[in-house]
């Protein structure tokens, strides 16, 4: 236990330390407000809207994608440490072993490749009537209030008619707004 | 015997022959525009990925003994083959019944076959799985895969409602899953020499035979192993969630996650409690209420149903039931002699091996037929749809009536040979008492199969329920319907013919 | 050193706070970092034991939780979003469509 206390004391030091800064800066600091200052701080540009409005799906499904294969890698640190101390008999098999890891790892990759997840330009996509993406890039109509239907929608006439609900401001942010309808907010 | 790095990998060939089939049909389907285009492709080769997945299991079925593949992480004997074989034939009858629906439905995507073959993987592993971690493992491929379907039907409110609760509760089953085998990591350390944990199942299983003196964290793992394994199998009082989904996924989908995840489930059910027979003191009274609950609940909640699939979903739940009276006969606790225990334990293995695949194809029938019904472009839920049946469709009509009386165990069908075979072995493990409950639970049941038939050939046709429309369908539901029906009355006639694969069953030795 | 019987105590205690997120909380996301919370208890208790037992099971078996773990993220957020865009609302208590 005794090992601990210099822990404990530099714990204690810092904390007073800090409260005396932050509160000497309170009580002696001059203070002259302006509607200006009170606003939030958005890197020197005047700040435009809340923000907690909804972001385009695609960040999420980047946040997702990353996720998956950066765990994936963890797999390699056990498998680096170990490989040295092998037999050179197995080191082969194990380098082989690894090298199909990654192989289905890639398989992963072209997949999402394939179904256009990573093309973040819209108008690419949009020309391409190849990206039919059941999960991810349809344009889906926006959302529906009341009467579910159960069997497949008309996506076109259902986009026509309703109208995607838009949120941004300039025309760029509508057409990123309008492609990735929907997204979830942060709540 | 313990296999090297490469016998290892052709041992679980078959499994490795469905993955590869799942990653080739990714690949194409997402980059080669005329696989897209040939909506055909995709099913093809994923029937011909199984029927190799089969092949393979079947050659590897009568030369593989004891074999433990990959240091001891899985078992490649004759049961995993045996399973690996039951799953191929669910997979493929999967596969071959869904393609028109999905096309109907406007649901026809590759990925649908993709899934099904990576989820068909991970059960595959779970029967083979002897490192518990394997199985966990495995548990989650299994299920990720099925979230994913049961949510297929991405714009309907019962599908996505179905997933999310599919999803839920099946991570929330993880999450007990995975902390019961730390603490059987931990407890272990008591049974096993030099004071260190393990979590394989094979050792534990001679260890616990050596001193069959558990401490309490290992009795505890053992206990939230079993809740996890129960939701996973959907027992009786962990099956909330299983009518829920069952409704609200696409009826193919359905179809398949009620028999393959069933068949990985108990696969590993049996992996676990064969290994832990030691033990069987702290566990056989859990295992058997859970059985007769299991029965009972599901029988009696399926009465009261009008929806179908909610009555397919119930039954499914009795017939985990049943499986749990084999798990408990496994024991042979009643039995006098250690020959008469050792006995029971095989006829119990054979007994359950010959149910799942009695299950599996029973299970893909019914839901089959209602797929079938299906093909005028309206998706079959309530028993107002099958009302008049025999008159405006009576091969299905007939068809029907042969699965609901062989899930219901009447005679000459093949879910009448299973539950006779399970009832033989409670009666050589000498539970007299879980064998009178299990024939009492299937009287029970006979009500509401014999309700479906009823309402089929003695009801006048609902006007709503005759769907207009041209009748889409193409020959692979027709294939898979033909190949249920005629196995549920071939093997209930000859079970014999199955011989060989029950006796490969018994190689799954008591510890 | 600290007593591995900490370590176990502490994910027991994580492990139940998990199991009673998952029954009070009403929204899917909060449940399932509930349910993240139950699988990270568990691996607290696999290398708390693995270090007791000197063997490096107990990190690999973490590893493998973790793949998984991340796995069921993807999907289970996923599933959420797509919820998100046909109802407007994630609240566990209107997902009734389909009782009894």
């Amino acid at each position: 236990m005794v090992e601990y206390i210099p822990l404990l004391v530099m714990l204690l030091v810092s904390a007073v330390v800090a409260g005396v800064m932050v509160s000497a800066s309170a009580v002696l600091g001059p203070r002259k407000p302006s509607g200006y200052k009170a606003s939030s701080y958005e890197c020197g540009m005047s700040p435009v809207g809340t923000a907690r409005e909804r972001f385009p799906i695609k960040f999420y499904l980047i946040a997702m994608l990353f996720i998956v294969f950066d765990i994936e890698t963890i797999f390699l640190y056990p498998w680096a440490v170990t490989y040295r101390a092998l037999p050179h008999a197995l080191r082969v098999f194990e380098l082989v072993e690894m090298g199909v890891f990654v192989l289905i790892l890639f398989v992963g990759y072209f997949y999402i490749i394939g179904k256009g997840a990573l093309d973040w330009d819209e108008s690419e996509a949009a020309t391409s009537n190849d990206r039919h993406d059941p999960t991810v890039m349809a344009p889906r109509p926006p959302l529906r209030y009341g009467n579910e239907d159960s069997g497949p929608v008309d996506i076109t006439r259902a986009a026509g008619t309703v109208g995607a609900p838009t949120y941004g401001a300039s025309s760029q942010e509508q057409g990123l707004q309008s492609a990735g309808t929907a997204a979830g907010s942060v709540r | 015997m313990i296999l090297s790095n490469g016998a290892s990998l052709a041992a679980i060939a078959p499994i490795l022959a469905v993955m590869i089939t799942g990653m080739i049909v990714l690949l194409g389907d997402s980059c080669l525009k005329l696989w897209r285009q040939a909506k055909w492709v995709s099913p093809t080769i994923s029937v011909l990925g199984l029927v190799v997945s089969a092949a393979l299991a079947c050659s590897l079925i009568g030369t593989s003994g004891q074999q433990l593949a990959f240091s001891g992480a899985l078992t490649a004997d004759a049961f995993s083959q045996a399973c690996n074989i039951i799953l191929a034939v669910i997979a493929a009858l999967a596969v071959m019944g869904s393609a028109t629906y999905l096309e109907n439905r406007g649901l026809q995507h590759g990925e649908y076959y993709v899934l099904v073959l990576f989820s068909t993987s991970g059960a595959m592993l779970m029967a083979a799985a002897s490192e518990l971690i394997v199985l966990f493992v495995a548990v989650e491929i299994l299920s990720v895969a099925l979230y994913v379907l049961a949510g297929y039907a991405r714009t309907e409110r019962k599908s996505e409602e179905a997933a999310l609760k599919y999803f839920l509760l099946g991570a929330f089953a993880g999450g007990f899953l995975l902390y019961g085998i730390a603490l059987i990591y931990g407890g272990s350390s008591s049974i096993v020499p030099g004071q260190v944990g393990t979590t394989n199942l094979r050792a534990l299983g001679i260890y616990l035979h050596q001193m069959p003196a558990p401490n309490q964290m290992f009795i505890a793992g053992t206990a939230l192993l079993m809740v996890g394994l129960a939701f996973k199998a959907a027992l009786v009082p962990f099956h909330m969630w299983t009518p829920d989904v069952y409704e609200g996924a696409p009826t193919s989908v359905t179809a398949f996650m009620a028999a393959a995840a069933k068949v990985g489930a108990f696969a590993a059910i049996l992996r676990v409690f064969n290994a832990f027979i030691p033990i069987s003191e702290y566990w056989l009274i859990i295992v058997q209420v859970l059985a007769v609950a299991t029965m009972f609940g599901g029988n009696i909640l399926a009465v009261v149903q009008d929806n179908v699939k909610r009555i397919l979903a119930y039954s499914s739940i009795a017939h985990a039931g049943y499986l749990m009276v084999g798990i408990s006969a496994l024991t042979g606790s009643g039995a006098a002699t250690d020959a008469l225990k050792a006995e029971a334990h095989s006829a119990a293995m054979g007994g359950i091996t010959f149910y799942l695949l009695a299950y599996g194809i029973m299970t893909m029938g019914a839901f089959g037929v209602l797929i079938w019904i299906s093909r005028r472009g309206r998706d079959v839920q309530t028993l107002n749809d099958l009302k008049g049946l025999v008159k405006t469709d009576p091969v299905a009509a007939y068809t029907m009536l042969i699965f609901m009386l062989s899930l219901g165990g009447i005679p000459p069908t093949m879910g009448f040979m299973g539950k006779w075979f399970l009832f033989y072995a409670t009666l050589q493990a000498g539970q007299l008492w879980l064998a009178v409950t299990l024939a009492l639970a299937s009287i029970i049941s006979i009500y509401y199969y014999l309700r479906v038939v009823w309402v089929m050939c003695f009801t006048e046709p609902d006007e709503n329920a005759v769907a207009p429309g041209r009748a889409v369908a193409s020959g692979g539901v027709v294939v898979s319907l033909i190949a249920s029906a005629a196995a549920t009355l071939l093997f209930g006639v000859a079970p014999g013919l199955l011989h060989s694969l029950m006796d490969a069953a018994s190689t799954v030795l008591r510890p | 050193m600290v007593p591995t019987s900490y370590y176990m105590i502490l994910s027991g205690i994580l492990f139940t706070i998990g199991v009673l997120g998952v029954l009070v909380k009403r929204n899917p996301i909060v449940i399932f970092m509930c349910i993240e919370l139950m699988l990270n208890a568990a691996n607290i208790a696999f290398v708390a034991l693995g270090r007791h037992f000197a063997q490096v099971n107990g990190q690999m078996y973490v590893i493998f939780a973790l793949a998984v773990a991340a796995a069921e993220v993807s999907v289970g957020l996923g599933i959420i979003v797509s919820i998100f865009r046909t109802r407007e609302s994630i609240n566990v208590d209107e997902m009734n469509l389909m009782k009894f």
